[in-house]
């Protein structure tokens, strides 16, 4: 079994992939250049020559996706945050191909915590710039006090709490998934995997992706009442 | 893994600039042609509504023309019978005039044609008159047979005369 913890934590390892100038520059960083990079070309590639009539089969489907993943931000933010969907959408897209990209053979980034971190404090920044945006900044600050002056300092945690518990929910779910794969290929290197895979890898991926821009979506919905 | 490093700084402008690429050359375009499409119908509804309207006020133009040469035929012909009648009037009124014309002028000739009858007559008894008072004179007759004379002379002349 010393094997499997060996290899496990080799595996769990965020290696700096490179070094640029004596700062290490992890994988994470690296593989998320990677989409950035697939995503665009493809982007420019299905955006060219959209035609406003007859569109065809590939211009269709393009617009059925953007569509109905703004649909789904947009949903969950409602009519007064129609202008945050944008970077909702986008960040939902970001981590369903991050939690997805394990298939490719790519090492997750959502596996680091610092892109779960960044993405929870990019969060919380938003969470509150939306309510100080809605509310003015005096309202803002007693907001702190509602709906009554006793919880004043639960809410000011709540600053805290609230992304470390979505990083932490991104972050645990997808080592957790990574983990149990990793453990499962080990022991049982054919077949089974693949059945797992489809759990683990895909479904559990996309959840989580789903539930992170959603949790962000309704905090920042109930920072704008 | 858990640890926090320069990464996350790395990660986070990542994130912005993902944001920032996305949102231009993906979800701008589509979503710009979703909107030109839907401007597209909206305009088609648009003139489409206009056609029709203009169809109506056309459809109502020709009706009020239509019914405009029905009244000016209705005129047309009111005044054409009043005319006909006007100059039927004055033809009756010629004709009237000028057979009460006729009527007179024959009137008057036979008027004149008595008269000229009259005064022949006249003058023919006057002469038969005349004729048989020198008769009796030279014959000296008696006055019936000389009377009788005078009859019969003047019914000859009456028949020659007819």
């Amino acid at each position: 079994m010393g094997n499997l913890g060996e290899a496990l934590r080799e595996e769990l390892n965020c290696e700096s992939a490179l070094t640029i100038g004596g700062i290490g520059i992890s994988e994470s960083v690296v593989v998320t250049w990677i989409i950035m990079a697939v995503v665009l070309v493809l982007s420019l590639i299905l955006t060219r020559n959209l035609k406003v009539e007859h569109p065809g089969k590939r211009q269709l489907l393009l617009e059925q996706a953007v569509t109905s993943l703004e649909g789904i931000t947009e949903g969950i933010l409602g009519p007064e945050g129609k202008q945050y969907a944008a970077y909702l959408t986008s960040v939902l897209l970001y981590l369903g191909i991050a939690n997805l990209i394990g298939i490719f053979g790519f090492k997750p980034p959502t596996k680091d915590m610092n892109v779960t971190a960044a993405l929870a404090i990019m969060s919380i920044i938003l969470i509150e710039y939306a309510g100080i945006h809605r509310k003015g900044v005096k309202r803002w600050f007693k907001s702190f006090a509602e709906p009554i002056a006793l919880i004043a300092p639960i809410n000011v945690l709540e600053l805290v709490i609230k992304p470390l518990s979505l990083c932490m929910r991104l972050f645990g779910n997808v080592l957790g998934a990574f983990v149990i794969m990793e453990l499962i290929e080990y022991i049982v290197p054919v077949g089974v995997p693949v059945v797992f895979s489809m759990y683990f890898d895909i479904f559990d991926g996309l959840i989580q992706a789903y539930v992170f821009v959603f949790l962000t979506g309704l905090f920042m919905k109930e920072a704008m009442e | 893994m858990l640890r926090l490093d320069i990464n996350l700084l790395f990660t986070i402008i990542n994130l912005l600039i993902w944001y920032l690429l996305i949102k231009k050359f993906l979800f701008k375009p589509v979503n710009n042609i979703i909107a030109k499409r839907e401007e597209a119908i909206e305009g088609r509804y648009r003139e489409a509504e206009q056609a029709k309207l203009e169809a109506g006020q056309q459809k109502e133009k020709y009706e009020a023309l239509k019914n405009g040469i029905q009244d000016e035929k209705d005129q047309v012909m009111k005044k054409a019978q009043e005319d006909a009648r006007a100059a039927y009037q004055q033809i009756v009124e010629e004709a009237n005039r000028k057979a009460g014309q006729i009527i007179d002028d024959s009137k008057k000739t036979a008027e004149l044609e008595h008269t000229k009858m009259v005064s022949r007559a006249e003058k023919e008894i006057r002469s038969l008159l005349f004729s048989a008072a020198s008769e009796g004179m030279q014959k000296e007759e008696n006055n019936s047979e000389l009377y009788d004379k005078f009859l019969t002379k003047a019914g000859e002349s009456e028949h020659a005369e007819s």
